[in-house]
């Protein structure tokens, strides 16, 4: 069985878990507007050339989260799930000359946030759009149920790329407004930047990681089909052995577009007869694409941690195609089973069980 | 962990990149050139065989699409506009995988990973858990060599698409060779290069022995 060990988060809502969680319930952080009229969440009180003194600060306060020593870390395994990757520091350089691929080899992350953190077991970069930490995730409780390793650290980053920005601005994906999951408003995306950190181990805490599926999904490069998504959420269930009724809540990957939320709707009522309660998370922090896998498990696990499951803000009119209603007002953290998912581009799709055994 | 396919397929690069889609047995619209090597390199491990549609996929690369990548930093950075939407799709890492998963019917996981020493040790997780995996290892060059010769401060180009078919012992199917011992050292920064052990597959006879960055592994090669 593995378990939550120890978690970190900076955020556009705060500079740790305890303060985004709790920045949720009290005022919202609204996106800034970007010179060239685009939204965005950003990190607050971010330096110049910050990148890699962002991503150790994270994975040293997820390590310290977990109490562990140094000799932890040595057969530990560094999972960093990435969409942006290196892109914000090649963009440093194009800024100044339209210079291109001046930093390109992704491997130098880990070797560098391994070096800074006396890291020396396994790692590895995923970088699978949306689904990067959620993959990277799953990979390391598959890897330490192998008993290749003792404990793995799942770090997702995100940072401010104009390259991801002006691809969704290509393909006309980007909210004008607010992000409204299900909402017959809805008009898509607004993008936000986030670093977050797991670790994973065998220590039995109140947050384990029962199961989790990750499928392709070959329809359309750019269109999730219902069918699929479906067949990940029933995946990772039936390897948890429960019951879709067992789920309390799911936790949607709702990216506020026509598209992914028709799709994932659907999905949702091929698989449940009876919706479980829904949330989704994006509009408190934005899409942070390569890190929303272990960011908003995060968010809802330090939520929890205070007691309550944040409420999916910005909602007001149901969509009749998507016919579901998320949750309005926060509710109580339960014990019991939490499906928590991630559809991305390029049809890679993946899904988790979590089992909370605190709460009421 | 048996190995039951592989293909080598590596392009010196004199003049300029190639047109791999010629090549190709079934062409795929709107790619580029490193969805193109990617695919063919997976061709030619996949020859005569059906991979198992459950078979999980890994495509590592140290360096990912390069000239999408330019082809981006151009529109926006000098040029002033949006990139092509396709353009930039195709610079998702996700995007060869879809393709290559299309390609092969493959509609189990499939992950994007930063380098052969990464991949490897997850498949091996999922070998062990009974799952057929196909690993890609896949480097292009730029369009404008020039620029490659001064980011990899080199004279020589290659681009390489180089294969495994990994799984589980098949019964009354005879495994190319075994990869077994699979270890992390500390001090183990040594360089056995990637080529060396696709040359091995091809070529040798015996046991390899593979060392790169901290990860070793044998490669028992079957008569």
């Amino acid at each position: 069985m593995i378990y939550i060990e120890g978690y970190s988060l900076i955020s556009s809502l705060g500079e740790s878990a305890e303060n985004s969680a709790k920045a949720t319930q009290n005022s919202h952080i609204e996106p800034i507007i970007l010179e060239d009229g685009n939204r965005f969440y950003n990190i607050q009180n971010r330096k110049e050339g910050d990148y890699y003194d962002l991503i150790e600060r994270i994975t040293k306060e997820a390590i310290d989260s977990a109490n562990l020593a140094p000799d932890d870390l040595k057969n530990i395994a560094l999972f960093l799930g990435t969409c942006s990757a290196k892109l914000p520091l090649n963009e440093a350089h194009a800024r100044i000359n339209g210079d291109a691929l001046r930093e390109i080899n992704i491997s130098e992350i880990n070797s560098n946030i391994s070096q800074r953190l006396g890291i020396t077991g396994f790692n590895s970069v995923i970088s699978t759009a949306c689904t990067s930490s959620s993959n990277a995730l799953l990979q390391a409780k598959e890897m330490i149920e192998s008993g290749l390793v003792e404990k793995a650290i799942v770090v997702g980053v995100e940072l401010y790329n104009d390259v991801t920005l002006k691809g969704f601005e290509s393909f006309m994906l980007l909210s004008k407004d607010k992000m409204r999951p299900f909402d017959t408003n809805r008009d898509g995306v607004i993008l936000g930047e986030a670093l977050s950190a797991i670790v994973l181990g065998k220590k039995e805490g109140d947050f384990e990681v029962i199961s989790g599926s990750i499928k392709v999904d070959t329809s359309s490069i750019t269109s999730p089909t219902p069918a699929n998504l479906a067949e990940v959420m029933r995946e990772a269930m039936s390897k948890a052995n429960i019951d879709h009724k067992e789920i309390n809540l799911i936790k949607t990957h709702s990216t506020s577009t026509r598209q992914n939320d028709d799709a994932e709707s659907k999905a949702i009522h091929m698989v449940f007869d009876s919706i479980p309660k829904i949330t989704g998370l994006k509009p408190y922090m934005g899409h942070t694409m390569g890190a929303c896998g272990t960011t908003e498990l995060v968010l809802l696990i330090e939520s929890m941690r205070q007691g309550f499951i944040p409420k999916t803000i910005n909602f007001s009119e149901g969509d009749s195609e998507c016919n579901i209603t998320p949750i309005q007002e926060d509710i109580e953290a339960k014990e019991g089973y939490y499906l928590l998912n991630y559809f991305g581009f390029g049809g890679n799709n993946s899904s988790l069980v979590l089992r909370y055994k605190g709460g009421v | 962990m048996y190995i039951y396919a592989f293909s080598n397929y590596t392009e010196e690069v004199t003049d300029k990149i190639s047109n791999k889609k010629i090549h190709l047995k079934k062409r795929v619209n709107r790619a580029d050139n490193y969805i193109n090597l990617t695919l063919l390199g997976a061709e030619k491990c996949l020859a005569d065989i059906t991979i198992d549609p459950d078979s999980n996929l890994y495509v590592a690369s140290d360096n990912g699409n390069l000239n999408s990548s330019v082809k981006i930093f151009k529109d926006i950075f000098i040029n002033r506009q949006l990139p092509m939407p396709f353009t930039f799709l195709n610079g998702v890492n996700v995007s060869t995988l879809f393709y290559v998963a299309k390609h092969f019917n493959i509609k189990g996981k499939t992950l994007f990973v930063d380098r052969f020493e990464s991949a490897l040790p997850q498949a091996f997780v999922d070998v062990k858990n009974g799952k057929e995996v196909l690993i890609g290892l896949v480097d292009e060059a730029t369009e404008d060599l020039d620029l490659y010769r001064d980011r990899f401060q080199c004279q020589e180009i290659e681009e390489s698409s180089r294969w495994l078919l990994l799984s589980p012992k098949k019964e009354n199917i005879q495994a190319i060779a075994k990869i077994e011992s699979i270890s992390w050292s500390e001090d183990g920064y040594k360089k056995s290069k990637i080529e060396k052990l696709f040359k091995f597959l091809e070529e040798g006879e015996g046991v390899f022995e593979f060392q790169q960055n901290n990860l070793s592994f044998l490669v028992k090669k079957y008569e």
